[in-house]
């Protein structure tokens, strides 16, 4: 038996080697792809940016959350050191302002909103700012005036009027995205709008997790309203909630998002 | 003849052990890998979340290169079959909008002027 024994080991040897090497090397695991966190470091780097950029464009802070789960280690310090390393590297300016804005926004309990409720009349101090810690792209602190103190565009052109339709949308809402020609979003630009007995005026900025160049207002379903943006002395007229259907056919009001560009 | 025995007995022995171990206790982690080889589900996210960019920085060389990344040559197929899983998967009408709008600023864009992989 004892003459054996070195035969059986040498057996298990050989046996464990083959075996590991058909497992691991000829016919691993079956492979569905990698999680988030499998990619390479680059990689990870431009999806957290990607992260970041996504939920300037939507403000939509538990999406932006459920992504972030996926980097065990991401945490609002990474996304403000991936938010300098891409200013530094001339990256892209949503993607700071993204990145920026949702590492502020980290620290606001889940449920609960991460800046001020869209209003059509600012208050006289807003409170836009969230805490950024990032200091190489501050976010505006101005104060909305009739005549903001910048140099405002004269001339806006609106480049697209699209409807949305959400059904879990509390209100119908005129949204405006502005920006300038270089496609950077203007905040600060005043929109008057007047309708068939009334009027009211809203500021693009005021909601900065929405973008800079993003402003809003309360519509009421089947009155007809006309804006008129920054300087500008022509009214964009004929601006009414869309009508949309949910997919048992009920119809509801949607929202207008108006796309408008300084000229 | 009994050492041969013994020896595939060993043989088969450890060859079960290390399956066991190469599939069950310590399986073939992925690291270092690209975008290419993402799991479905999180590439359908990183297309919608390419959409969800674009609709903040229009910069559409920006979407294509991201796209690019993902290793399929066609953007706007890939973008219009993510846009068909998430309307199955019961994603909201504006998720639905962005995607069908990205591609379709992908496919007016001229030929050979956005990125490829």
């Amino acid at each position: 038996m004892k003459r054996l024994l070195p035969w059986l080991l040498l057996g298990v040897l050989a046996g464990l080697a083959l075996g590991l090497g058909y497992a691991w090397v000829l016919h691993p695991i079956q492979f569905n792809g990698v999680a988030p966190s499998g990619l390479s470091q680059d990689f990870q780097d431009q999806y957290l940016e990607l992260i970041g950029s996504a939920y300037y464009a939507t403000g939509n802070l538990g999406r932006a959350r459920a992504r972030l789960a996926l980097f065990p280690s991401a945490g609002s310090v990474q996304l403000d050191d991936l938010a300098r390393q891409v200013f530094t590297t001339g990256g892209a300016d949503p993607s700071v302002r993204g990145l920026a804005t949702l590492s502020a926004n980290l620290t606001v309990p889940q449920g609960a909103q991460p800046s001020a409720a869209p209003s059509a009349q600012p208050s006289a101090t807003p409170t836009l700012v969230p805490p950024l810690p990032l200091t190489v792209v501050p976010y505006p602190t101005f104060l909305p005036q009739s005549t903001p103190s910048s140099t405002p565009p004269v001339l806006f052109t609106l480049l697209a009027k699209s409807p949305i339709c959400d059904p879990s949308a509390q209100t119908s809402l005129l949204e405006a995205e502005i920006a300038a020609p270089n496609g950077n979003p203007l905040p600060a630009i005043e929109v008057r709008i007047r309708w068939d007995g009334g009027q009211d005026h809203f500021y693009t900025g005021l909601e900065p997790e929405k973008g800079l160049g993003y402003g809003d207002f309360q519509m009421t379903p089947g009155v007809t309203y006309q804006i008129q943006v920054g300087a500008s002395e022509d009214w964009i007229s004929g601006l009414t909630a869309p009508s949309c259907f949910e997919t048992n056919g009920t119809a509801y009001s949607g929202s207008l998002l108006l796309t408008l560009q300084s000229q | 003849m009994k050492r041969w025995l013994v020896f595939l007995l060993g043989l088969a022995l450890g060859a079960a052990a290390g399956l066991v171990y190469g599939w069950v206790v310590s399986p073939v982690q992925y690291s270092e890998a690209s975008p290419a080889v993402l799991r479905t589900d999180f590439r359908n996210d990183y297309v919608l979340m390419v959409a969800e960019s674009y609709l903040g920085n229009h910069d559409l060389q920006k979407a294509a290169s991201e796209l690019s990344q993902l290793g399929q040559p066609d953007l706007v197929g890939l973008v219009r079959q993510t846009a068909a899983v998430d309307q199955a998967a019961g994603y909201s009408p504006q998720d639905l909008q962005r995607l069908e709008g990205l591609a379709d600023d992908l496919a007016r864009a001229p030929q050979g002027s956005l990125p490829t992989p």
